[in-house]
């Protein structure tokens, strides 16, 4: 689904953020890029929206090389990607209804597909009560299930989320986590990016560590329960934290 | 392209942004008021100008003692010369006339008619006067001044005048051009600055719309929407008060003074149809020209 090949990324000449790094992501996997801060978590996924472009190397997402895609169908792109930023980016004039709704907007989506799909998606992410909040009406554990389920209206074959639970309290991160576990057992493949190892260690699933730029540990947890449901999954979530 | 859903992000932009829409569209309707008053008073000065160069002329006087096909023939000779607009022939017995009822007494005396035939001629360009003196009358060698037909007497423009009309209106005319063009230019910046920092605050939010995926055109048009929007507002707003001045201050004066009502001022109705057409299209262009930077995400 992702791979990278020998991705370098330098933000100047002197020191580079990306070290030429290598990894392959199967579809439908659940992966978590791991790394103190500044190790270029971001900057990976930034790379994956074509919000930046690398310095050499070569990343190919779904059998594309993403330096081929032509800028005006970076676009189109995009779309079949879900993203959730570090900073939520959502839009602050907007309310948390419309928000969701821009996403379909975008790709041509009518009244008719926004009044099937985004009701839905907020019952989903709890948010049914909030539709008409804007953003700075929010928490920040709500705004971050507003990114997720504006990433995720359009069931998109990959989800990335840099940082998803930021700085959110433990039993928040667990809702966030068990509904990006949601997500990918819908088939999805799910990438996350984070420094909460407590939290990458309880989901026990497969782990990329970067630091400085080159990744130091690439491992499946020797754990690995594939067929856990959601429900399984929380508890064991909750059981481990106490 | 979805014109409804288009129009309505435009409609919402202008609601979330009441404060630099409505700067923009302030911006808009004092430029456009400030450029309806001056236009035409550049046209009514630079007519005004024009009709004082008109009055620039020179006489071609004819020996006393011509002939109707000397007339005939000098006549010829002045309507062929392409710097010369128009040639008006005032014979000897109607300048006499004229001269005789401004003056009885001097005329009584004298008897007989002392005038000779006349031609008086209007230079196409007013500035052309001279070098239509030295063509029909050239220099001579020794100071003094030949005449191109041997029935021309003399030919004469009221120098002192003619040197003054010509550079006093000359620079009205430059000054008006250039205060014109600095106001036009001027009128521009001002809206496309009011319109970047309106977008420049707006740039976090046209970065978002590119990362989940929006066409540079989708996040476009409402833009583009929004700046026809606060073109047309701001313009005919800014319209609505010149009528206002034009009815109830321009009209009544402009029966009493002939001065206003210049006679090559500009239509109203052309007036306010090219202001309206520029507010619309300098707004609109400027709003869609100004995200380009912010698009390149
Ligand atoms: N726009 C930029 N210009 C220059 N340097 C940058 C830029 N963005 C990131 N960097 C540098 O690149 C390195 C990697 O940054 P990156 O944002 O990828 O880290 P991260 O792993 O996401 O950190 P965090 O966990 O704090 O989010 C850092 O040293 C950072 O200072
Ligand atoms: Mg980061």
């Amino acid at each position: 689904m992702i791979s990278f090949s020998g991705v370098e990324k330098r933000y100047s000449a002197t020191d580079s953020a990306l070290d030429g790094i290598s990894f392959d992501i199967f579809p439908g996997e659940f992966v978590f890029l791991v790394g103190h801060s500044g190790s270029g978590k971001s900057t990976a996924m930034k790379l994956l929206i074509k919000e930046l472009e690398p310095t050499a190397g070569e990343i190919r997402v779904a059998g594309r090389d993403l330096q081929k895609i032509p800028r005006p169908r970076v676009p189109y792109y995009r779309r079949n990607l879900g993203v959730i930023f570090q900073d939520y980016k959502l839009l602050p004039n907007r309310t948390v209804y419309e928000n969701v709704a821009y996403a379909l907007q975008v790709t041509g989506g009518g009244r008719r597909e926004i009044r099937d799909k985004v009701p839905d998606i907020l019952r989903l992410t709890g948010l049914s009560t909030k539709l008409h909040n804007y953003p700075d009406q929010l928490s920040g554990g709500e705004q971050q299930r507003v990114a997720i389920a504006r990433a995720f209206v359009n069931h998109p074959p990959l989800l990335i989320a840099d940082e998803p639970t930021g700085n959110l309290d433990p039993e928040t991160s667990i809702g966030i986590m068990q509904l990006l576990y949601r997500i990918n057992q819908t088939g999805t493949t799910v990438l996350v990016a984070t420094h909460d190892v407590s939290m990458v260690d309880k989901m026990r699933r497969r782990v990329i560590e970067l630091s400085e730029g080159r990744i130091v540990r690439d491992e499946q947890s020797a754990a690995y329960a594939a067929a856990e449901s959601t429900r399984e999954f929380a508890i064991r979530m909750r059981s481990a934290q106490g | 392209m979805k014109p409804v859903f288009f129009l309505r992000e435009a409609l919402r932009a202008l609601k979330r942004n009441a404060i630099p829409s409505f700067a923009a569209m302030a911006t808009v309707l004092v430029t456009v008021l400030v450029l309806g008053v001056f236009i035409p008073v550049v046209q009514a000065t630079t007519g005004a100008a024009n009709e004082v160069r008109g009055k620039v002329i020179a006489d071609v006087y004819l020996k006393t003692d011509a002939q109707q096909k000397d007339v005939d023939r000098v006549e010829r000779v002045l309507k062929s010369e392409p710097m010369i607009k128009s040639v008006e022939f005032i014979s000897k017995d109607a300048a006499y006339k004229t001269e005789r009822e401004r003056n009885p007494k001097a005329y009584e005396l004298l008897g007989s008619n002392p005038l000779p035939d006349t031609f008086r001629i209007t230079p196409g360009n007013p500035d052309d006067i001279a070098k239509i003196k030295d063509a029909l009358a050239p220099e001579a060698a020794g100071g003094g001044r030949t005449v191109i037909d041997p029935a021309i007497d003399e030919v004469r423009n009221r120098e002192e005048d003619t040197n003054k009309i010509l550079a006093v209106t000359g620079v009205v005319k430059i000054t008006m051009a250039l205060l014109a063009g600095l106001l036009g230019v001027a009128s521009m910046l001002l809206i496309a600055n009011t319109i970047r920092l309106s977008l420049y605050a707006r740039r976090r939010e046209v970065e978002v719309m590119k990362l989940v995926g929006a066409t540079d055109w989708f996040i476009r048009w409402p833009f583009v929407l929004e700046g026809v929007i606060v073109g047309l507002v701001g313009g005919v707003l800014a319209i609505a008060l010149l009528a206002v001045v034009k009815i109830a201050v321009v009209d009544p004066l402009a029966a009493d003074f002939a001065l206003i009502a210049a006679p090559d001022t500009i239509d109203f109705p052309l007036l306010i149809g090219l202001l309206l057409v520029a507010a619309v299209a300098v707004s609109s262009l400027g709003s869609g020209l100004s995200l380009r930077k912010f698009l390149r995400v």
